[in-house]
């Protein structure tokens, strides 16, 4: 088996759940991680000798998943102004629609340092390390976003509660 | 229902991924494969050094002459510049036109409607648009309107512009545009206004974040031009927003026209 292969067969169930919870949906996540794939083949010799090729792969996913995201709000802002918020679609996690729906309300570096915490698995210096952060603020973005995801949850959960009582 | 503290959530964000991680199935090695282009880097064979300077020699020679046999046959004012953006512009006459307009005005198109309407997005082509805009109903606006080419241009500056195009029937007037819909989908307070013959180009600034220039015709055709501050600039001065949006505007109808 060719060296890119055992490393794509290898490494694609570690990196698929993380960028599942931060795109908020299975089918971008597939999207922007076989992008990530494809860059990695055409620089194969470049990559393959980097110390972690894994962590490579996932910053330009996570990265492309980040651009995505903005881009969607960008579009999503003119159709507000054109046809109003009702029409615009939104991604869906299927699997976990609440917990979803919470984390595509935290800002950008919040979410994306959460899920690369407790999803990925990630220490904080390597967070720092991948995403170009100070390990502070790294422990920052995490504590405010614990604070801030667990208060959105609770907060749907209230939603949801009133309106089936 | 228990409530969900903060020191639940590396838990649940941990649980969440391992779910995950089980379900579905990695897709074939093959797919990247045909997907990735072939590798750029080619080396030159080694050619010992007399070999390799005629060769040079050859071709300067050859490309000098390929120079002045272009130049002959594609004199420099004939160029068009060519539509720059990917997207449908092929597909779609109108929307190359406006590319080309927009290019040779020095605006980089680095997209069009079919790549702007990626993944979920592309469920709202006109078809499916022109519903929503039902004057029959509630909370849409009382004309049919078909949005026909979505751009983001590039201008000199940081920051993307984003240009659209829309056909309304009846078309609307100075004061639908003045007055938006509701008060929240007003453009904004008026900076400036002209018109030419058919044409009115009105400029916008919310006050805050938004300057969008619009220019319609009384045909019903309207295109306009949309720059939000990023990073406390903006992409393109109000001339050339006005500019992009006439520009727009002068491309043409959009496909299949106005209803």
């Amino acid at each position: 088996m060719h060296q890119f292969d055992e490393f794509y067969y290898g490494s694609y169930r570690r990196l698929l759940p993380a960028l599942t919870l931060l795109c908020g949906s299975r089918a971008e996540a597939e999207d922007v991680l076989g992008h990530a794939y494809v860059a990695a083949l055409e620089s194969w010799n470049r990559v393959s000798r980097l110390e972690r090729p894994e962590a490579w792969v996932r910053r330009v996913a996570m990265n492309k998943a980040v651009d995505l995201h903005r881009e969607r709000s960008r579009a999503s802002r003119v159709l507000h102004r054109l046809v109003g918020p009702a029409i615009a679609p939104e991604p869906r996690l299927e699997e976990f629609p609440e917990l979803g729906r919470a984390l595509r309300q935290l800002p950008e570096q919040q979410r994306l340092v959460l899920v690369l915490h407790y999803a990925a698995d990630l220490s904080v210096a390597q967070i720092a390390g991948e995403t170009g952060l100070r390990p502070g603020t790294v422990k920052a973005h995490l504590a405010r976003g614990r604070t801030r995801l667990a208060q959105s949850l609770n907060a749907q959960r209230t939603l949801e509660g009133e309106r089936c009582p | 229902m228990t409530a969900i503290d903060e020191s639940d959530i590396p838990e649940l964000l941990s649980q969440a991924s391992a779910d995950l991680a089980l379900q579905g199935s990695v897709p074939s090695v093959v797919g990247i494969h045909s997907r990735a282009r072939p590798s750029r880097r080619w080396r030159a064979p080694a050619l010992p050094w007399p070999a390799a300077a005629s060769l040079s020699v050859a071709f300067v020679v050859a490309l000098a002459a390929a120079l002045a046999v272009g130049a002959l046959v594609f004199p420099r004012g004939n160029a068009a510049p060519g539509p720059t953006a990917g997207g449908d512009a092929a597909q779609n006459p109108p929307c190359a036109q406006a590319d080309r307009a927009l290019s040779a005005r020095g605006h980089r198109v680095i997209d069009s409607t079919r790549s702007f309407f990626a993944d979920g997005w592309e469920l709202l082509d006109q078809e499916e648009l022109a519903p929503c805009l039902d004057p029959g109903q509630p909370e849409t606006h009382r004309a049919q309107a078909q949005i026909s080419v979505i751009w983001r241009a590039v201008g000199d500056r940081p920051g993307v512009v984003t240009v659209w195009q829309t056909a309304y029937d009846p078309p609307r007037t100075r004061e639908d545009f003045v007055e938006g819909r509701t008060p929240d989908r007003a453009y904004g307070r008026i900076v400036s206004e002209k018109t030419d013959g058919d044409r009115t180009t009105i400029l916008f600034d919310d006050g805050h974040t938004n300057v969008t220039a619009i220019a319609f015709r009384s045909d019903g055709l309207m295109a306009a031009a949309n720059d939000v501050m990023e990073r406390g600039v903006f992409a393109m001065s109000a001339s050339e927003l006005q500019d992009l949006a006439e520009a727009a505007l002068a491309a043409g109808g959009p496909a299949g026209g106005a209803r």
